[in-house]
């Protein structure tokens, strides 16, 4: 494991960005970030545009897993009883799910769950349908996100005060924010392990809160995972293990398990708008579900190629998904109907959007990838609708993945290849402009996304390691 | 029993005119009695348990004994008498006669219910007395005044040889308010508070004694609490010194958490002089490694020093003159992690209050109690066994070109739950609390609860080492049967005191050979 920190101009940067180190916190719930899938991490106290230039995004640490790691989920400060923690949590396709210290980059516990199904598991999986836990871990995600903190924070130079005493001049942070309160009691890590069972594990100590209870066929792939209001919700698609292709919910107070099935076509990915209404993408469509029943409420066909994602735009949300033509649209988010059609010109797209806004200017951004790039859209309202207007387009990314935003600053993984590996990139949230990327740091390739908490940005590759690049509190 | 009371009287007859007056020793917190003269590491091997005594006080919480204060050569109706005054937490104070074990008169502090008190099971804000008590010097008759402060608040004046008050009351804190131990300084009573008790702000307190309004002195430095188990450590120029506990550094508002603050009586107010925070003291924020550890106060080569300390389990060298330097981050020498590699809030760490001692060959010594294991980085040339439960570590000073050095010397054996040691003519004595002091648990996280600690908890074991390698000359062993929670160790004229939470005060002292 390396670890550096505070590198060459660095450190009057974060002098700048100030020892303040405590935004208040935002945490990486699940795949996708939070309930409505906008792979956006509001505030960073140490990551901004000005401090990716600098140099903040350095290699940290890396850990060797056993499995390949799904990307992790970021609990808020924890009291333990080994102490004071800043956990995160991954699970790897050994059915394990590990929770590491992500300050001091750590494992903290490893659990082990053990296949529990008739059914013979499977060993070698293929591409389509790689073997072991497929589902990135969940934390409950709250239905509504919470109210942003000051803008962008961790902009602004030093003041200067006077120190009692001597008299001798400080130079000091111009406002330090508070620590957010740790959490006092262990919540729950939710994983599906390859055998169909939903786990509730205690956040502090990896063992099971309640018994596992069966949720989906066993071998299937599931992914999409996300804990809302006391239930917890995931996809199988491509026909995996013989599990049909559906969205399942399973309530955690009675483990009554409802579906949604969805025939030939595989499920691509779930969001929330904050009314509970349920998206589901498909490779035929999108469907608006019933947070309890999942019944369908209102339709849109497809083809899509993008989970959905749900966008607040002058306190309205909308649902926006992409299609295997490169198409981006911007749909009502009670009927569906068609508000945005963005041509693709028949490129390619990623397979998740992302979405930020731009506090000061309330600027809304949607982020894909097209083709080999990523493209930012500025949502704009003309004639009484909403439209997308490309603003920008990156750099060439090989093989990109899902963006994320942390602070403005978005964050796309060239994936690699099993000849290539992998590299993250930084890129100028409002031009596309490339701050920074990883270099040679990241051996292997990745075939996972990418999320973020505390600071860093965390990439799991192929080969079990997990990799942590940002901003490292000083311990010394 | 005649033989009992022979070598008692045998004992008394070569006392020396030692006193313990404070918590900690002296104003300058360096828990070293200087006047020791009977017990020594060549006759500490043969330690007993000379007496022990059965106190009416009611545990409070975890809490219930303070260390005693010794005064000698007191003029009783009975006659000179050498006293131990002990202060239990339900506002109790008793007088004991050393050489009988007899309690020569006790007084109980009564006041109307406060309307406010800390959480019912919450260890950290018992109701009741908090503060070791003090005692002044004599007055021109010769008679001492022992102070204390009740937990309604209020000062009570005391003559140690019959308790009756020699002063009217006076309002000094917050009722409830879990005051820290007494300190004084040129007729100033200072004491500190922590954990914002019944409402209770956190910050230092002073109150000029010849001060006919008695008014009240505060400075606060918006923080955690100023939780050094010894209170405040005064330097040479009457600067208070204490540990700010958990919050933030924010010098433009004022702000010190996870530092050091030095104030001192200006006029009427207790103004900031100086500062001291440790660079990585978001870190400390961030785990709850605060620092909140009586300091040490001391003079070496001509300048006088000072030792702090925190749950990361490091220790600061500082000078009271420029504490951290110009820029307030920078101290004279730190030590490496002692202990605490696992970062634990609750259980590791350096707690209570530092101590330091100089022998005869002029070598300065630093102590430090920890608790948990020794960090496996962390190297001593003379070990005395694994530590896993916690220990004293015991460092040499050294100073050339005016560089300062802390070099680590010993380490002793395992204690379980090393508390704050006192030094006496080359002999440390320490003790094992034998608490419960976990405070998160696997299944809940974060319950800290005194019915649960106190079940756990299981006894204190009281240990005699040799200063100079931290080997070990005697151990109590089981002879102790209840714990200690912010109790203390007191050492005068070859005993040595440490009251239990069964409310048990113990004395050690040499036996029959």
């Amino acid at each position: 494991m390396s670890l550096k920190c505070c590198q060459k101009g660095l450190c009057a940067t974060l002098f700048a960005l100030n020892f303040a180190a405590f935004a208040p916190a935002q945490n990486w719930m699940a795949v996708g970030g939070d309930a409505q899938r906008s792979a956006s991490v509001r505030t960073d106290a140490h990551i901004s545009d000005e401090s990716v230039k600098d140099g903040v995004m350095q290699p940290l640490w890396k850990l060797q897993l056993t499995g390949s790691p799904t990307p992790p989920v970021i609990a808020p400060r924890l009291i333990t009883y080994k102490g004071f923690k800043d956990l995160l949590y991954v699970g790897t396709s050994a059915d394990n799910v590990v929770s590491i210290d992500h300050t001091v980059g750590k494992v903290f516990w490893e659990t082990h769950l053990q296949y529990d199904s008739l059914l013979v598991p499977v060993k070698n999986g293929t591409a389509t349908c790689p073997a072991g836990m497929t589902a990135a871990v969940s934390l409950a995600a709250p239905l509504a996100p919470p109210l942003p903190p000051a803008p962008r924070g961790g902009r602004g130079p030093g003041t200067q005060t006077t120190g009692p005493g001597r008299g001798g001049a400080t130079t000091a942070p111009p406002t330090v924010a508070t620590l957010p309160r740790p959490r006092r009691t262990p919540g729950a890590v939710y994983a599906v392990s390859s055998d169909g069972l939903i786990h509730s594990l205690n956040q502090h100590t990896g063992a099971d809160l309640v018994p596992a209870a069966r949720f989906i066929r066993g071998n299937a792939k599931v992914h999409d995972l996300i804990s809302v209001a006391n239930v917890v919700y995931a996809v199988t698609s491509d026909d995996c293990g013989g599990a049909p292709n559906a969205v399942w919910s399973i309530a955690l107070e009675n483990n009554l398990v409802s579906e949604w099935k969805t025939g030939e076509a595989s499920v691509i990915g779930l969001a929330f708008a904050t009314d509970g209404t349920l998206y589901a993408t498909t490779t035929k469509e999108i469907a608006a579900l019933d947070q309890k029943t999942l019944k369908v409420k209102a339709e849109q066909a497809g083809p899509f190629a993008t989970a959905p994602m749900v966008f607040k735009f002058k306190d309205k949300e909308y649902v926006a998904a992409g299609n295997v033509s490169g198409h981006v649209f911007g749909m009502d988010q009670v009927t569906l109907a068609l508000l945005v059609n963005v041509p693709g010109h028949g490129v390619s797209m990623g397979t998740a959007l992302a979405s930020w806004e731009e506090p000061e200017s309330k600027a809304r951004w949607i982020l894909a990838v097209r083709g080999a790039s990523v493209v930012g859209f500025k949502v704009v309202e003309e004639n009484g609708t909403i439209t997308f207007k490309e603003a920008w387009k990156s750099r060439e990314i090989a093989s990109a993945s899902a963006p994320i935003v942390v602070n403005g600053v978005v964050f796309v993984l060239a994936s690699g290849s099993a000849s290539s590996s992998a590299v993250l990139y930084a890129l100028d949230g409002m031009t596309g402009k490339e701050l920074w990327n990883s270099g040679t740091s990241i051996a292997g390739y990745s075939t996972t996304g990418i999320s973020s908490g505390g600071s860093k940005v965390y990439v799991g590759t192929h080969d079990g390691t997990l990799y942590a690049f940002g901003y490292l509190l000083p311990r010394e | 029993m005649r033989k009992s009371l022979f070598v008692i009287a045998l004992s008394c007859a070569f006392l020396q005119a030692a006193d313990w007056l404070t918590d900690g020793g002296g104003p300058q917190r360096t828990s070293w009695q200087k006047d020791e003269h009977i017990l020594n590491k060549d006759n500490v091997k043969n330690l007993q348990i000379v007496w022990k005594i059965q106190l009416d006080n009611k545990p409070i919480e975890m809490h219930s004994l303070f260390p005693p204060l010794i005064v000698d050569k007191v003029n009783t109706a009975a006659g000179p008498k050498q006293i131990a005054i002990v202060a239990g937490v339900s506002d109790n104070i008793y007088a004991i006669d050393v050489l009988t074990a007899k309690i020569i008169w006790q007084k109980h502090f009564e006041y109307p219910e406060p309307k406010r008190r800390g959480r019912a099971t919450d260890p950290l804000c018992p109701a009741g007395l908090t503060a070791t008590p003090i005692i002044g010097p004599p007055n021109a008759a010769g008679n001492r005044t022992v102070y204390a402060l009740a937990g309604d608040g209020e000062i009570h004046s005391l003559n140690v040889a019959d308790g009756e008050d020699v002063a009217v009351p006076f309002q000094f804190g917050y009722p409830y308010g879990k005051s820290y131990a007494l300190n004084m300084w040129n007729d100033v009573l200072f004491t500190t508070t922590a954990q914002g008790c019944a409402g209770n702000p956190n910050q230092m307190w002073s109150v000029d004694l010849k001060d006919p309004k008695h008014k009240v002195m505060t400075y606060s430095p918006k923080s955690g609490g100023l939780w050094g188990r010894e209170g405040a450590a005064i330097d040479e120029s009457g600067v208070a010194w204490a540990p700010t506990g958990d919050g933030r550094y924010d010098p433009a508002t004022q702000t010190y958490g996870n530092g050091l603050v030095g104030a001192k009586v200006e006029g009427n107010e207790l103004k900031l002089q100086d500062y001291y925070i440790p660079k990585n003291w978001a870190w400390l924020q961030s785990r709850d490694l605060d620092m909140q550890v009586t300091p040490a106060i001391f003079k070496y080569k001509g300048k006088e020093l000072m030792i702090a300390a925190s749950k990361e389990c490091r220790i600061y060298l500082l000078d009271t003159k420029a504490a951290g330097g110009d820029d307030h981050q920078t101290p004279l020498d730190r030590t490496p992690l002692i202990c605490n590699e696992e970062v634990n809030f609750a259980s590791a760490g350096i707690w209570g209050a530092m101590a330091s001692w100089e022998d005869s060959k002029g070598t300065r010594w630093i102590l430090s109690p920890f608790w948990g294991p020794s960090h496996p980085d962390f190297k001593v040339p003379i070990s005395n066994g694994p530590v896993t439960h916690g220990a004293i570590v015991a460092f040499k000073l050294e100073e050339k070109n005016g560089s300062y050095k802390l070099i680590p010397a010993w380490m002793s054996r395992d204690m379980d739950q090393a508390e704050p040691p006192v030094i006496a003519n080359g002999v440390i004595y320490a003790f094992g609390s034998g608490e419960n002091t976990e405070q998160a648990y696997p299944d809940r996280g974060l319950d800290d609860n005194s019915p649960e600690r106190i079940h756990d908890s299981t006894h204190a074991v009281f240990y005699a080492l040799d200063a100079q390698t931290g080997k070990e000359l005697y151990s109590s062993g089981d002879q102790i049967k209840s714990f200690v929670h912010f109790g203390g160790l007191s050492i005068a004229n070859g005993r040595v005191y440490l009251g239990t939470y069964d409310s048990i005060l113990y004395c050690f002292g040499l036996g029959p050979k």
